[in-house]
């Protein structure tokens, strides 16, 4: 047990010889051995025997000879030039602990409950703003970012389209699938084409829609704001005088609002269309059967009571994907979290306003 | 001994050629700059050395081993002997200052973890920042510090060759002599080679032992500065020998 640090002991001076190598791979069995050192007065450190060392050897001597040092006088004898170098070099930088800071569980709990009320607090702010500079434009239309919000139409709704229409398109097969087997049962069959046609308007498509936009188009809106603020662009604006609001955020909120409700009709035909394929083949009605069924049974007011929903999920996801990119502070971590936020605000929301809508029109009686 | 030793490198990146036939070599316990006009190919020569990039062809040896044909474990073995300070610190983001120096430490050795404090306090307080510093987050605090914090990281495994992008932009000029000060300190208590991209003159003039100087795609000139100063190529006119340079670094003479 005494491969790095042997000692003799004479009247009141213990003189410790150091060998081997002092360095990163052996400092933990070093420490080990200093607990054999005896106490003594004064100390004699000998380092000649050092074979190889490197700078987390030389720390540990550092602390070796400021622990004893306290209750004793220590010499250290025989480091060459460069040990000495480094030994000097390093003198002043031992010592010191870090301190960590640790909160309790509530603290955290405390701060996360205050920080969601901050972040309401801010988004009534920013939706303020919006509010502000939306109206201005009425004021000076001049203001309004037309270019970029024809960009904005094409990115989130043509772009979108092969999506959607995959989406819809499944979603109406599977509704067929599950009520062809329900209402064969019964004879009903040809009720098929309420089902589809009623769920698909009125509730599904508006519905599916939004939550396929929200995950790409909101996302998107974050991050890309939240990389423009990293990079100080936001910042860069604001001093050149433009204003982030009529650059960056009304193009897309109202590129979105016209994009959306236009991707609503397309989920329509196409999920209706998918619904009209399972009938064929299951229930063997035909298209033209359908379509005359369809015709009988779906009034107007169900097409656009699905469309009326659009604009408005359109809004809560724009108006969020860009919150919560102005939300990003100067890190990357905070892209990734404000993105997922941003996509889990805008899904709960369209959920919860579709259900709010489903209050109003049953209240309504429509 | 060279530590570092490049031959014939030629990288193209699509039809444009960033270097062409590019030679030098590094020797130890030297400290070594790479100079060159913006675009010259100093930034990927370097990310080249340091195994990021690939040459289309060439030879570069780290420590006597070829690292175009190294195997992965050979390959980590020099990954764990150098320490890189990037330009802008590249400090993780989700780790605090302690963390980031530790995570070297952590990592490849078995060190308990007062001890991997101790050499991260000492680390902190060699590049001149406080203890303190420790818990805080890269994003609180400032580009010097991040630098600072950057180059303790870098040091923690006590690297034989560290690799230094422009190290001194972005310091004020206290700080940057004082960085000067630490690499000379560093190189010789440490035995550490240094390789650096620089534009600092100051640094040039007083802590740089031997450089090379790319510019159009080829080694225009290298060696110490004197040697240097000999060549008459446009670029190394232009940086050395304009009025500033004959004033303030080589007296008023003829160069």
């Amino acid at each position: 047990m005494k491969n790095y640090i042997k000692y003799e002991k004479s009247q009141n001076t213990v003189t410790l010889f150091l060998q081997n190598n002092w360095n990163i791979n052996s400092v933990k069995k070093i420490k080990k051995e200093l607990k054999i050192i005896p106490l003594a007065k004064n100390y004699i450190i000998d380092a000649s025997a050092i074979s190889n060392y490197d700078s987390a050897g030389i720390i540990l001597l550092i602390k070796i000879y400021k622990q004893l040092s306290k209750n004793a006088t220590v010499r250290i004898i025989n480091l060459n030039s460069k040990q000495k170098e480094l030994f000097n070099l390093l003198k002043d930088t031992v010592g010191e602990k870090i301190k960590y800071k640790y909160e309790s569980f509530l603290y955290d709990l405390g701060k996360a409950a205050i920080d969601l009320l901050k972040d309401i607090r801010a988004f009534f702010k920013f939706l303020g703003e919006f509010s502000v500079y939306f109206f201005m434009l009425f004021i000076k239309p001049k203001n309004f970012r037309f270019k970029e919000t024809i960009y904005h139409i094409y990115q989130s709704g043509f772009g979108a389209i092969i999506i959607i229409a995959l989406t819809t398109f499944l979603v109406g097969v599977v509704i067929a699938y599950q009520s062809a087997v329900q209402l064969a049962k019964f004879g009903a069959d040809i009720f098929i084409v309420d089902t589809i046609g009623i769920s698909i308007t009125r509730e599904l498509s508006p519905m599916i829609v939004a939550i396929v936009i929200a995950g790409r188009s909101g996302s998107a809106y974050t991050a890309e704001i939240g990389a423009m603020k990293l990079t100080e662009e936001i910042s860069a604006m604001k001093t050149m005088g433009f204003e982030p609001f009529n650059f960056l955020v009304i193009p897309r909120v109202v590129a979105l609002i016209i994009s959306l409700p236009l991707l609503i009709v397309l989920g329509d035909i196409v999920g209706i269309y998918g619904g009209a394929l399972v009938a064929k083949m299951q229930l063997d009605i035909s298209f033209s059967q359908f379509i005359n069924r369809l015709n009988e049974v779906l009034a107007f007011k169900h097409y656009y009571l699905g469309l009326i929903k659009g604009p408005v999920f359109a809004f809560l996801i724009a108006i969020i994907g860009c919150f919560r990119g102005f939300l990003v502070s100067n890190n990357t971590e905070s892209i990734g979290l404000q993105t997922t936020a941003s996509v889990v605000n805008s899904i709960f929301l369209v959920i919860a306003f579709d259900a709010l809508f489903s209050v109003i029109y049953t209240e309504l009686g429509l | 001994m060279n530590v570092i030793e490049v031959k014939d490198i030629v990288t193209k990146f699509g039809s444009k050629i960033v270097h062409n036939k590019i030679s030098f070599s590094v020797k130890e316990n030297e400290i070594f700059a790479i100079l060159g006009a913006s675009g010259s190919g100093k930034t990927v020569l370097l990310k080249e050395i340091i195994m990021l990039l690939h040459p289309n062809s060439g030879q570069i040896k780290v420590l006597g081993k070829d690292i175009l044909k190294i195997s992965y474990k050979e390959a980590l073995e020099i990954k764990k002997s150098w320490g890189v300070l990037f330009q802008f610190g590249a400090l993780f983001t989700s780790l605090n200052v302690a963390q980031n120096i530790a995570l070297p430490l952590n990592e490849y050795t078995n060190l308990p973890k007062d001890i991997i404090d101790d050499i991260v306090i000492s680390k902190l307080k060699l590049v001149g920042l406080d203890a303190n510093v420790a818990s805080l987050f890269p994003s609180e605090l400032s580009g010097g510090m991040i630098k600072r914090v950057a180059l303790a990281r870098a040091l923690a495994m006590d690297p034989k060759i560290l690799f230094l992008d422009e190290p001194t932009s972005g310091l004020d000029p206290v700080g940057a002599r004082n960085f000067d000060k630490l690499i000379v300190k560093l190189k010789e208590s440490l035995g550490i080679t240094v390789v650096m991209i620089t534009h600092d003159l100051d640094s040039i003039f007083s802590i740089v032992n031997n450089m090379v100087i790319l510019a159009n795609t080829k080694v225009v000139a290298k060696g110490t500065i004197y040697d240097v100063l000999k060549s008459t190529h446009p670029f190394v006119e232009a940086f050395f020998k304009n009025e500033y340079v004959k004033k303030r670094y080589l007296g008023k003479g003829d160069v």
